[in-house]
């Protein structure tokens, strides 16, 4: 059968799989919106509808959000999706989801122009198809899963551009744009596109027209990236996951501001040679070692191939890539390194600088400011299965053991797809703040009978976003809500109840007064219900009153929310002077 | 001796590692920590009774000890060193850092015979010799120092063997039987190792001297093996084991019936998989840059912090030496994947990962690495212009020599005052005080909670171990510890201030947290930072109750 030699039907065939790994149940796995996904889909149909954000800003180029001042690209992209498929996870997942699977072919494209192998080009593709990492951030609305398909395309253009210099235009649009997605491309970007220059320093000697435009164009993009970056509203994310910023107790070496001090004054009080304490107890050499661990911590077996880690992150028992693909990235080193074929350092490049953005920011590894070691750590991989391939075929029972590894394979896949379509929603449905839909379906079914729906502090166990939800389910008419003044949150010194609807929100820095605990339960509408955790606010003492509801978690067993009727807990504070509501 | 006769940078390597070894060995680090005076003590009362702290006659199992059974054989060691040194911290460190210092003789001679070039073999005797893993636990009495020797020597003689004389694999087996008898980790590390050597070297092994060496090592290992089958043999194992954790298996039955309890759900989340899984995580642990280039093990009596197990400009070279060594292929190193292979299992199956001690052994084949890394780097080099060769050799130099005094200068100005109280400081101070005015008391109460402090009364009060035997009062806790309540005018424990014994002078000695604020203390210790250790309070001072 000639078909079967051609590359063309192994693509479309490893497509087909990426596609399906991607697109089956969508909206069922990972189970349920988290706060990011519903403030994407309700801010894409509150733009769709109204031009505004759910703070009433107009076509915003950085979106509040869940008071992380989120970048753009994503909302704008999901707007034909909702537009089209109305307002539900498909519509909001699918950018990631499209984006996931594009990489995947874009793969085969830059490494076959690359190395010139169909047959590394189509492994490549192959292990980035079915990357546990690729289908746990294509499967849900993450921006940083976008951040691999710009920047396969800007730098497919840009090698493109080494022959046709018009191809740099449009790589240094993509580029460009790309900095309107997520912030990891804010970062990473000086240093690969520097490294570009470097690596292609021959073939750019005569085309400084063509690279002045080149940087002419990403200029363009940058400079309202580098006016924004100069408010605090800007750096107030980046500061925010700074490690230099966020010393964490028990971790000796991020207060190495206080260590290096300490030892140069140590050494300053006894006999000493000129210099030295400055010298080797320089800070710097301390930040230095602090970035250092945070970049080598993302080459970690533990982190690449073993479950732990971020659990947001994990599917159970599989870590981000396949335990059968060390062998043969430790092998794609190796040949990659030793054939020095073109393109080997372009693949270096990438790899060894992804990490490098994630390297200085709190609880490193982090495989979502790291989402770029794809799909360089499977382009390694398959590199160095051909070549491992190569050198086996020609040994005695070679092929034996290639049949044994490709089954091997065949089976840890296998258990990797049982394990995240049927075990990863039960055990990580936390993870996706499970339990809003089920919850707003049931105050719908409920408006009648009461007057408002009080919300306690804390209700996401994040934080207090609980008015997200409730408008991405209950696809809440963006220009209703923002007739009623929009979103006002308090956590940043706002002052002022934020309610919409029959809805209320309470929270710990507006509600509760610092002599009157008890504050935050008066004035509770009689006839209302009130949403609290679990355990919150007396909600686990003996004698409280009983919820008339309780929600749970997708595996149905560990309750998220208690819904109380409002003069239930009126009648137990009165009853009871000596408690204390207390956030637990 | 023949060897070291045409080979004066080794003799300098030797003296270097020796000083950088034993200089102010018992200064620092500051004090002794508890299991080093329980090894220090155990083999003073061994050198006056025969007996040790139980008044058991010679063990050569295990030493009871705390209720951790001690492998029996660095007391031992330690015997001759109190007999000639008397009793004192460099006395119970002495064979530590003596071992310590062959241990870089050893590198040299088993990379020359793996490779046979002189130049490659030095350069991993002197990565040994300043590497600031093996200085560390060099620097104390750690069994596993010595268990790293005796293992060494036991691949040593094992190659001799094989390319000499055949005898040496008896010598071998017995070497890699005393390092069972070191260290806990050594007993899973050494059978591995015996059997993979066999396996590599299948074809030079004779078997007559094979059988003979194992013959010799099972009876000897007899004494041994009878002591694991006890509870008490395996109390250490389970306490440490990450096999029991049951939050594993409650996991893996909640997995299995979601999938109905179907055949492949009792394969698939069998709790093996999930142990395995554990164990590859413990394992590789090993090989986290940050305990291997930051800031090495978190316990701080296994590394100072401040810099890894390995010097950080190291790393590149252990990236190359890995390249080389799949590049080139060479016969010995086998060797050197087989001892970087197997030096993390018996760490791996344990509960704190990484661990300087357990993966001990990982120290030599990582700096084998790297020297082969910097050898065979030097190779392409060596065939560069003049210039282009003395600034490799400058860089390299200052890096390595300005990564030594970074560390050297850390280990000795710096680390002893951060780290006073991970090394129990305080207790010579305290004893030699107690001492001094024991006479106006009738009981001494010292508060437990940083350590233990029996033992640093004996070690220090050097009594006569028959005494103590006699008057001693202790229990066995559900743990399988064993807990000292007292001996002669002496207490451990939790006390009350507020009911003193009636008519008794109590001297009270209280772990600066317990403190009685409300008191003024006649005596306060201090550790090395500056911060309140004890505050030593007399009853005489005691307001009296109404």
């Amino acid at each position: 059968m000639k078909i079967f030699k051609k590359h063309t039907f192994w693509l479309v065939l490893i497509i087909a799989l990426a596609s399906f790994l991607r697109l089956w149940r969508l909206d069922k796995n990972p189970p349920s919106a988290n706060w990011d996904e519903s403030s994407i889909g309700w801010n894409a149909y509150s733009i769709l509808k109204t031009g505004r954000d759910d703070f009433g800003q107009f076509l915003p180029l950085s979106f509040r959000s869940n008071d992380d001042y989120k970048t753009p690209l994503y909302f704008y992209l999901d707007v034909p999706f909702v537009k089209v498929l109305g307002l539900n996870l498909w519509s909001v997942r699918l950018p990631s989801a499209l984006s996931g699977i594009a990489s995947v072919y874009l793969t085969f494209v830059l490494v076959n122009l690359l190395f010139a192998k169909q047959k590394i080009a189509l492994l490549s593709a192959l292990f980035l198809a079915i990357s546990p990492w690729s289908i746990h951030f294509s499967r849900g609305a993450l921006e940083a899963n976008l951040t691999i398909f710009f920047n396969l395309v800007a730098t497919i253009f840009f090698i493109k551009g080494l022959k046709n210099p018009r191809y740099f235009v449009l790589s240094a649009v993509v580029f460009g744009l790309s900095l309107f997605n997520y912030l990891i491309p804010r970062y990473f970007l000086p240093f690969y596109i520097g490294g570009l220059f470097i690596l292609y320093r021959k073939e750019l000697v005569n085309k400084k027209v063509a690279i002045s435009i080149f940087v002419v164009i990403f200029l363009i993009f940058a400079i309202p990236i580098v006016k924004n970056l100069l408010t605090p509203s800007g750096q107030i994310r980046s500061l925010g996951v700074s490690i230099f910023n966020n010393p964490s107790k028990g971790d000796r070496l991020s207060f190495y501001r206080d260590i290096s001090a300490q030892k140069i004054q140590e050494d300053l009080s006894s006999p000493h040679p000129p210099k030295l304490p400055e010298i080797i107890h320089n800070r710097r050499y301390y930040a230095l070692l602090l970035v250092l661990r945070g970049y080598l911590s993302h080459f970690d077996f533990n982190y690449l191939f073993l479950p732990g880690g971020i659990l947001v992150y994990q599917t159970p028992e599989f870590g981000l890539m396949y335990l059968s693909e060390f062998p043969l990235i430790v092998a794609g080193l190796y040949f990659l390194i030793k054939k020095k074929e073109a393109g080997w350092k372009l693949v270096l490049l990438w790899l060894l600088i992804a990490p490098l953005v994630a390297a200085p920011t709190t609880s490193t590894p982090h495989a979502s400011r790291s989402i770029l070691m794809l799909p360089m750590l499977q382009v390694v991989t398959a590199y160095g299965a051909s070549h491992l391939y190569t050198v086996l075929r020609k040994q005695k029972l070679g092929i034996v053991l290639v049949g044994t590894f490709i089954l091997v394979f065949a089976l840890n896949f296998s258990f990797y797809v049982h394990q995240y379509f049927v075990h990863y929603p039960r055990e990580f449905s936390f993870y996706w703040q499970y339990g809003y839909e089920d919850l707003t379906k049931y105050l719908n079914e409920n408006r009648k009978g009461y007057r408002k729906f009080i919300f306690l502090p804390k209700i996401t166990r994040l934080t207090d976003h609980a008015h997200i939800f409730l408008l991405f389910y209950n696809k809440y008419d963006p220009a209703t809500y923002l007739a009623s003044g929009g979103t006002k949150l308090c956590d940043f010194g706002l002052t002022g109840r934020f309610s919409f609807d029959k809805y209320e929100f309470k929270t710990e820095v507006c509600d509760f007064k610092k002599n009157d605990k008890l504050d935050i339960f008066r004035g509770f509408e009689p006839d209302s219900l009130v949403i609290a955790n679990p355990d919150d606010y007396g909600g686990g003492l003996l004698g409280f009153p009983a919820p008339v509801k309780t929600f749970y978690l997708y595996d149905s067993s560990t309750p998220v929310f208690k819904v109380y009727r409002s003069d239930d807990i009126m009648e137990y504070v009165q009853t009871h002077p000596e408690f204390v509501p207390k956030p637990v | 001796m023949r060897l070291l006769k045409p080979n004066l940078f080794l003799v300098l390597i030797i003296f270097l590692a020796a000083f950088l070894r034993l200089y102010k060995l018992g200064d620092n680090p500051p004090s002794l920590y508890w299991d080093e005076v329980s090894l220090g003590w155990n083999a003073y009362s061994i050198l006056k009774t025969g007996n040790d702290e139980f008044g058991r006659h010679l063990p050569v199992d295990a030493f009871t000890a705390f209720g951790d059974y001690k492998p029996p054989l660095y007391i031992y060691m330690v015997v001759p060193s109190v007999a000639i040194f008397g009793l004192s911290e460099f006395a119970v460190r002495f064979p530590s850092a003596l071992f310590g210092t062959l241990t870089v003789i050893l590198a040299y001679l088993i990379v020359f015979k793996l490779y046979k070039k002189k130049s490659l073999a030095q350069a991993v005797a002197l990565l040994v010799a300043i590497s600031p893993w093996h200085i560390q636990v060099s620097r104390a009495a750690y069994e596993a120092n010595l268990g790293l020797f005796f293992t060494i020597l036991g691949v040593w003689f094992f190659l001799e063997s094989v390319d000499r004389f055949r005898g040496a694999i008896v010598l071998s087996f017995l070497s890699f039987l005393a390092s069972a008898y070191t260290f806990n980790s050594n007993r899973i590390v050494a059978p591995i190792l015996i059997a993979f050597l066999f396996v590599i070297y299948f074809k030079k092994i004779v078997l007559r001297w094979f059988l003979l060496a194992l013959a010799i090592t099972v009876i000897f290992s007899l004494p041994l093996l009878k002591h694991l089958k006890t509870p008490e043999g395996q109390l250490r194992f389970q306490e440490v084991s990450i096999f029991n954790n049951l939050e594993t298996v409650k996991m893996s039955n909640i997995r299995k019936s979601v999938d109905a309890n179907s055949w492949f759900a009792n394969i698939i989340h069998n709790r093996r998989v999930s142990f395995s899984l554990d164990f590859l995580s413990h394992y590789f642990s090993h090989f986290e840059g940050k305990f291997l280039f930051i800031s090495g093990d978190v316990n701080p009596r296994l590394s100072i912090q401040d810099v890894g197990s390995l010097y950080l400009v190291e790393l590149p070279f252990l990236l190359s030496g890995f390249y080389f060594l799949i590049k080139n292929k060479e016969k010995g190193s086998w060797v050197v994947f087989l001892l970087l292979a197997v030096s993390p299992i018996p760490a791996g199956i344990a509960k704190e990962t990484p661990h300087a001690l357990r993966a001990l052994l990982l120290v030599i084949p990582l700096e084998m690495i790297v020297g082969y890394g910097i050898y065979n780097l030097w190779q392409g080099i060596s065939k560069k212009t003049e210039a282009y060769k003395k600034v490799w050799i400058f860089t390299l130099g200052a890096l390595f020599i300005f990564s030594v005094i970074l560390y050297q200068e850390n280990y000795w100005k710096h680390y002893p005052k951060e780290f006073s109280s991970e090394w129990q400081y305080g207790y010579k101070e305290l004893v030699g005080y107690v001492n001094s005015v024991e006479d106006k008391y009738d009981l001494i109460r010292i508060s437990e909670g940083y350590g233990r402090p029996y033992i640093y009364f004996l070690f220090y009060t050097k009594d006569d171990p028959a005494k103590f035997y006699s008057q001693v009062d202790r229990f066995r806790d559900d743990q399988g510890f064993y807990h000292v309540k007292g001996f002669g005018k002496y207490q451990f424990g939790q006390f009350n201030w507020e009911n003193p014994p009636e008519g008794k002078r109590v001297l009270d000695i209280t772990y600066a947290p317990n403190s009685h604020l409300e008191l003024k203390p006649i005596k306060t210790i201090y550790l090395l930072d500056g911060k309140t250790l004890f505050n030593i309070y007399s009853s005489e001072n005691v307001p009296k109750q109404k």
